[in-house]
């Protein structure tokens, strides 16, 4: 697909024509590609090529409102005698990411029922700030004692223990600040996580956030020496326009046009008008995924396809049923 | 040049009390603490000694005279005879906590003589009266931060207001005329006075040093004429004007016509008028100064009742001029003196030679204060309560030389002060007999209501020009005159009924209060030293030219020649910047003499010295210091507004700052002049409307209801005041990333969307905290019923409830015992609202015993994360309503992968044309990436060097488009958006209207006892009125049966029986048959027919019908069947 | 809001007037000095180390279920 949208100063341009082809399976599955550009523990990049926008943004949707994860449910206070109030804490503690894997658990059935092995986890946080506690942070100049979430502890549930480890199910990070104390204050409750999805609540939301960009594609249509092409290169980010000096004149030549952001600040300039074309190939996405950290992003990615999957089939299973009546 | 900084949010010292307070906030309380202390240090005992003493006669003929000798206020403090007390002081906190007033003892010393021969002094505690907050005899004054803390009070604390039965009260400022300046005035009322009076008058509000105020008007006559009005307890009384300046002076007719003549000799007209009104006088054979004193003595003596009748006529004359007339002045000569010149202006005027003044320019006004009301209400009471003491010592009177003995009884009954006033600064209604010399008696004191930090500091700075111009149909006194530049804000007033007379007072404002009485007496020393001529009794006969009458504080102390004032003025303002001899917070007003066909005020130069003046600071140009200028003073100076507007040897003052013009609200609205007025004037209404962080002791508050958002943060692009009053400590809003996008359905006209996803991290979250006091009947105990099984779910062993616990409909809330009943009385929760208990406290008194009543006070908190139809506000007044919550993966997205967490509908800026919430957008954004916050200080930015383009150079260099705006891809399909969105970072303000609060539905419920229609008011489950215009519109639409509905079958249906024969429903009876007790028939019974028809009316109409019988009127109904 | 005033009238025999029952004690925190002080329904409301009249009741160990969202 050869029909890139052309960008102009305020607006795009869609080229009309073939925008919508007839499906053909076999083009597709010579045309699909995906292309891992860089991944770390929690974040992905990936290139989605030759595929329809509707699909790329399914599967962004899914990644964000479907995909399940753990978090705290339920906090059962038993005493609280800090600042922050109780329903104050209990939204906090809801929205501190957990380790858990939530493919290794089930959705809850019952909202109301005893929580078990397979549906929950159950943490614990007791604390009382001393004196003798605050004195010893007296060298950071504290004047509270900072509540972290190294601080919760987790409560195995039948043969939990013999499954996980602290390690596997526990919070994501020791130093989420949950609270902070006075002398003589106390804060004990436990919590209760279940598996849930973010549609129901953002807590459940496995990805930072998860997006695609379509790529850009920069043409210079003319030659831009001198000055210009310095001011060129200032329009857009670092090493999107590189510069080369024939003899002795700099002359600006496209580098990297995936690196650019749509800034389109290059538009202000009345002597590039004519001289450069900015495009976003229409079937080509950059989709970024960032983990939370309970998941690897690819994994996130697969359980994304899976519900997706899931989604097609019972849809398609359903207008199957349909034309049987 | 100052900027604003992010110094708050990483400062290792933040939480810490610093070590001094916050100057500009500490000037929010001056003005009424000032005036409070000038009350206790001067005012209580000037006003003592003017006390007329009380003298009667006993039964047994024995003389008696009453005198105040000396009255003086405490600290608060805990009563003599406490057990087990510490510390023996009683702070802000434990009023407030326990609902009680923050008062001290007022304790009088009372000298009394039998027969002219002194008794022994009483020294007698009579009442505790409230005391305000940081003044001299409050404990807080001089605390510093630390300390204040320490006690629970703010750091920043500032007083000024007082703390009654728990509820935090100020004063009003209100704008009065101006004290001791005769202002030429032309009132439309004046002319039905009575026959020959003209609209035209000198009117002086005459204020003594007590504050004492009355109001003399100097009435211009057709007939040529002039007389004086005095009122005297809340009567007037018109005299003749000479007849009154017969009684100042004994001197002869022809020296009072050269004084009154001065000046205006060739005035014709004056002339002979003058000499009219000197003939009239002898014609009623008035003489001399004794003949005048004894017919004013013999006239106005019935009106004083409270002079012993031993007085003379001449005594009563002396009293009344001493109290009614010109006041403000002692000495006699000092009193005729104004007269002329009142007169001579009223000529002036009169002829059309000067121009009328009118009392609606801040010029002629300044302002009333706590203190000084305070004083005088004080006065008043003090002068009843000395009458109430020989009315009581005159009960136990039994004939002989009344003892020591008598006088304890007799003051033993007087009541005491402290009941009423208390009353007054609880309600804010003044019950006085004199009236004071105030245009209102209600309304006098307001709540100081702590919604969000805005509020609470407006309320200090409010002034107000007077309830009865509220309900006046003219909307003159609404008028932003240009004399209020400076002084008052153009832009913090409210829209609707208080427009333009609710005002505040800009930020550079300041109230004199009052100097020193020895720099006061030396002032005319020095004005002679300056080349002024001392005023001589006898009137000048060399003649010098024009002279300029010297008036200070209204008395007139001199003249000065024409060719020398400009020199002496200006000597005069050197002196004045020095501030030694004469001071600072003198106002210096030179009214010149116009050319001969121009129209300017009457000429004279005029010194104030007096408190309750506004002024304001500039810079001199000449002695390049900053220097006070008053409301008055400022009309006659030339004063530039920037460097480059000096127009050389004219300009004589510049402002200090651009913003010197605007109320400290004002100033906190980011980049005002970017904006359409009126939003402006939306802004600084909704700042104070906002749930923010109210105050910082959450745990200690006993407000009603108090308003507090979670997680808040610190905007982004703001005025550099923002940061001068610590608003850092008190944050409000909420940085939320906007898309201006019309996206969905959703956010038509002011609606506005918000990401579901955000709302679920916590977006505006927040709590309301409400306090009830629980006051149990004396003879009572809390304490749990022991025999209730389920009580200890909810209630503790002393009947109030745990802590944290939740609370709904039905939950046991409190019990308690009561020994005259000898039963446990259980109270359950009725709110339909979930609330959370937040803390319970039992407070305690001082007296011991049963007697007094329990008291427990609980605070509970209600959870109120945005709900759909709650109200959000950016800072550029652009308000809107949540309408739904929006699903983040259908919101668009940028190519960086942001959501918004609003989406703000674009067509909201064409018609509002609020810029700077544009830009506020870029500034935002560009803040948020560059990790800095940006200044929006009103007049930063000019036409040569836009906002715009400072913002958008930035946005460019931190690789965002120069416009703000970005790519987006639609989250319901992911395709690319064909426009490029404006996005970026806008602080929201959350209003405290929230939909819980408000809602109102009803199928069935409560009726009225009388009507049988469904009762009004949300509180008691009412329902909304289906009024007049509702019909009209059912009417003209032509749907009856929707009426019939809605009229009739859901309000008040009702059957009734009609009579055919009498035709009337109130007749006719449902009645056994005579024969058997099975089935019964409808009769009526007048006229015993059985012809009776059962109708469908609304049950009001029989009501209707028995009203009318019970006047003798018969309604017929004749119906066909 | 409005708090329901009907007593619930129950008659009290001689033999369990609340006197007589077993008082128990309930912490209160001294507004003034933060000092603990046990008290007793009737009690006089008062610290007893610093004599201070406003007494916080202390909260005390009690499961409150919250939902974290």
């Amino acid at each position: 697909m050869d029909n890139p949208i052309i960008m102009n100063k305020y607006s795009i341009e869609r080229t009309l024509g073939n925008e919508i082809k007839p499906y053909n399976y076999d083009e597709f599955v010579k045309n699909f590609k995906i292309n891992i550009i860089s991944r770390s523990d929690n974040d992905l990049e990936f290139d989605l090529v030759g595929i329809d926008v509707a699909v790329a943004n399914s599967l962004r949707r899914v990644i964000i409102s479907e995909v399940p994860s753990m978090a705290i449910e339920k906090v059962h206070i038993y005493q609280n005698t800090s600042y922050i109030l109780d329903e104050i804490l209990a939204h906090r503690l809801g929205l501190i990411p957990l380790k858990a894997d939530p493919r290794q658990f089930k959705m809850k059935e019952d909202e109301n029922s005893e929580p078990n092995e397979h549906d929950s986890l159950v943490y614990e946080m007791k604390i009382k700030c001393t004196k003798k506690d605050l004195d010893a942070l007296a060298h950071k100049q504290f004047i509270s004692f900072p509540v972290y979430s190294k601080h919760i502890k987790w409560l195995p549930l039948g043969n939990q223990k013999d499954i996980f480890t602290e390690k596997d199910v526990g919070i994501i990070s020791d130093d989420i600040l949950i609270a902070k104390l006075r002398p003589g204050q106390e804060i004990e409750l436990k919590m209760f996580a279940v598996k849930g999805v973010p549609k129901d609540h953002a807590k459940f939301q496995s990805v930072c956030t998860a997006w695609y960009r379509m790529m850009p594609n920069i043409k210079l249509l003319d030659e831009i020496k001198g000055n210009d092409a310095v001011l060129l290169q200032s329009c857009f980010p670092k090493g999107v326009i590189g510069l080369k000096s024939v003899k002795g004149v700099l002359i600006a030549f496209v580098e990297d046009s995936r690196k650019d952001n749509s800034s389109r600040n290059v538009f202000r300039y009345k002597q590039f008008d004519n001289k450069i074309l900015l495009s976003k190939i229409q079937d080509h996405f950059i989709f970024t995924i960032e983990s939370v950290g309970a998941m690897d992003p690819s994994l996130i990615f697969l359980e994304a396809l899976n519900i997706l999957t899931r989604k097609v089939n019972s849809a398609s299973e359903s207008a199957l049923n349909q034309t049987e009546i | 040049m100052y900027e604003p900084t992010l110094k708050n949010l990483t400062n290792v010292d933040y939480g810490k009390p610093p070590d001094s307070q916050n100057q500009i906030l500490q000037e929010l309380g001056t003005p009424h603490i000032d005036s409070f202390n000038y009350m206790i240090e001067e005012g209580l005992n000037l006003a003592i000694s003017d006390l007329l003493p009380v003298e009667f006669d006993t039964k047994g003929k024995y003389r008696v005279k009453l005198t105040l000798l000396e009255a003086a206020i405490h600290q608060p403090r805990v009563p003599t005879g406490s057990l087990g007390v510490k510390s023996h002081s009683i702070y802000p906190l434990e009023c407030r906590q326990r609902h009680g007033t923050y008062s001290g003892r007022l304790e009088i010393k009372l000298g009394w003589r039998i027969d002219d021969v002194e008794q022994m002094i009483i020294d007698r505690d009579i009442g505790q009266v409230p005391i305000m907050l940081k003044s001299k005899l409050c404990h807080l004054e001089k605390m510093s931060p630390k300390q204040l803390v320490k006690l629970g009070e703010h750091q920043d604390e500032w007083g000024g207001y007082f703390i009654i039965k728990g509820k935090e009260r100020l004063v009003r400022l209100l704008l009065g005329t101006r004290r001791n300046f005769p202002t030429a005035v032309q009132r439309n009322t004046w002319k039905n006075k009575d026959k020959f009076f003209s609209d035209i008058g000198i009117l002086i509000r005459c204020v003594k040093d007590d504050l004492t105020t009355v109001t003399n008007n100097l009435h211009y006559l057709t007939n040529g004429t002039a007389k004086l009005m005095i009122p005297i307890k809340k009567r007037v009384f018109y005299a003749p004007i000479f007849l009154i300046m017969r009684c100042l002076t004994n001197s002869s007719d022809e020296f009072i016509f050269r004084h009154i003549i001065k000046g205006h000799e060739n005035d014709l007209y004056f002339i002979r008028s003058v000499m009219e009104m000197m003939r009239s006088l002898h014609e009623s054979n008035i003489h001399c100064q004794e003949d005048a004193k004894e017919y004013i003595g013999i006239m106005f003596r019935p009106r004083f009742y409270e002079l012993p009748e031993w007085k003379t006529n001449k005594e009563v004359c002396d009293h009344m001029l001493r109290n009614y007339v010109l006041i403000h002045l002692n000495t006699d000569f000092d009193k005729l003196k104004l007269l002329v010149f009142m007169l001579q202006k009223l000529f002036s005027v009169a002829q059309n030679k000067c121009l009328v003044e009118g009392a609606d320019g801040i010029m002629m006004q300044e302002l009333m204060l706590g203190g000084h009301l305070y004083l005088k209400i004080l006065k008043e009471k003090l002068q009843t309560w000395l009458n109430l003491v020989k009315i009581n010592l005159l009960k136990v009177d039994q004939g002989g030389q009344p003892s020591i003995g008598d006088m304890m009884t007799a003051l033993r009954r007087c009541d005491l002060i402290e009941h009423s006033m208390t009353n007054f600064f609880a309600t804010g209604n003044l019950n006085s007999q004199s009236g004071l010399g105030m245009q209102q008696d209600k309304g006098l004191t307001i709540l100081v209501e702590n919604i969000s930090r805005m509020r609470y500091m407006a309320h200090f700075r409010a002034v107000h020009r007077g309830a009865i111009f509220e309900s006046m149909r003219t909307t003159e006194p609404r008028r932003l005159l240009p004399d209020a530049w400076g002084f008052i804000c153009p832009v913090h007033t409210p829209d609707g009924t208080p427009c333009g007379l609710l005002n505040h007072l800009t930020k550079s404002c300041i109230v004199t209060k009052s100097i020193s009485r020895k720099v006061l007496n030396d002032i005319p020393k020095v004005l002679v030293s300056l080349g002024m001529c001392e005023a001589s009794y006898k009137p000048q006969d060399i003649n010098i030219g024009f002279v300029y009458n010297v008036i200070l504080d209204g008395r007139i102390i001199g003249y000065v020649p024409e060719t020398l004032t400009a020199l002496f003025i200006k000597k005069l303002r050197t002196l004045k910047v020095k501030g030694k001899q004469i001071p600072e917070t003198t106002e210096i007003v030179w009214l010149q003499k116009k050319e001969e066909n121009i129209l300017g005020q009457f000429p004279g130069l005029f010194l104030f010295t007096g408190n309750a003046r506004m002024m304001r600071p500039v810079f001199n140009l000449d002695l390049e210091q900053i220097e006070l200028i008053g409301t008055f003073e400022q009309v006659y100076l030339d004063i530039s507004i920037s460097e480059d507007e000096i127009r050389p040897n004219i300009t004589s003052h510049r402002e200090v700052t651009k913003t010197d013009f605007l109320s400290h609200l004002a100033c906190l609205i980011p980049l005002p002049d970017y904006n359409q007025s009126p939003r402006n004037m939306y802004q600084c209404q909704m700042g104070k409307q906002t749930m923010g962080t109210a105050c910082h002791n959450w745990h200690l508050q006993s407000e009603t209801k108090l308003y507090r958002i979670q997680t808040p943060a610190s905007p982004l692009f703001r005025p550099v005041h923002y940061d001068a009053l610590s608003m850092d400590d008190f944050p409000m809003g909420t940085n939320a990333v906007i898309a201006v996008i019309s996206y969905t359905g959703y956010d038509m006209e002011d609606a506005m969307i918000i990401n579901k996803m955000a709302l679920d991290r916590g977006f505006s979250h927040g709590s309301i905290f409400k306090t009830e006091l629980i006051e149990t009947k004396p003879h009572t105990y809390f304490m749990r019923d022991p025999f209730k099984e389920d009580l200890p779910d909810s209630l503790g062993v002393d009947g109030l409830p745990h802590i944290g616990l939740k609370l709904s409909k039905g939950t046991p809330y409190y019990s308690y015992f009561d020994e005259q009943i000898q039963g446990f009385i259980i109270a359950k929760y009725l709110s339909n609202e979930e609330v959370i208990v937040d803390s319970v406290r039992q407070c305690g008194d001082f007296t011991t015993g049963r007697k007094i009543p329990n008291k427990a006070t609980i605070t509970v908190r209600v959870q109120r994360n945005p709900t759909v139809g709650d109200k959000f506000a950016s800072r550029a007044g652009q308000k809107g309503i949540f309408s739904k919550g929006w699903p983040a993966e259908d919101l668009p997205f940028t190519e960086s992968g942001m959501v918004p967490d609003i989406v703000f509908n674009p067509h909201g800026f064409p018609s509002r044309m609020t810029i700077a919430m544009m830009i506020e957008c870029m500034a935002g954004k560009s803040a948020a990436v560059h990790g800095v916050v940006h200044d929006a200080t009103p007049f930063k930015y000019s036409e040569e060097d836009t906002a715009i383009d400072f913002f958008g150079k930035l946005l460019e260099a931190g690789g965002y488009n120069y416009f703000g705006t970005e790519q987006m891809y639609s989250g319901v399909d992911g395709r690319a958006m064909k426009a490029s969105i404006f996005f970026g970072v806008v602080h929201y303000q959350r209003l405290r209207h929230m939909v819980s609060d408000k809602w109102q539905v009803r199928s069935t419920g409560p009726v009225d006892a009388v009507t049988k229609q469904p009762v009004k008011g949300r509180k008691r489950g009412g329902g909304g009125r289906i009024g007049e215009m509702e019909r009209d519109a059912l009417i003209s639409h032509g749907t009856p049966f929707l009426m019939q509905d809605r009229f009739m079958d859901c309000s008040d249906k009702s059957t009734a029986l009609l009579c055919l024969k009498c035709h009337t429903i109130l007749t006719s009876l449902v009645q056994f048959k005579e024969d058997s007790y099975s089935s019964k028939i409808a009769k009526c019974r007048v006229c015993d027919s059985t012809k009776v028809q059962e109708i469908g009316i609304p049950n009001v109409f029989r009501y209707l019908c028995s009203e009318l019988a019970a006047i003798n009127i018969k309604l017929q109904l004749n119906i066909e069947v | 809001m409005r708090i329901l005033r009907k007593p619930s009238y129950r008659m009290i025999t001689e033999a369990e007037t609340p006197d007589d029952a077993p008082k128990k004690a309930l912490i209160y925190i001294c507004g003034a000095c933060q000092a603990e002080n046990e008290m007793k329904p009737k009690d006089p409301i008062r610290c007893r180390e610093c004599g201070y009249r406003i007494m916080y009741k202390k909260r005390t160990k009690r499961l409150v279920v919250f939902n974290a969202r």
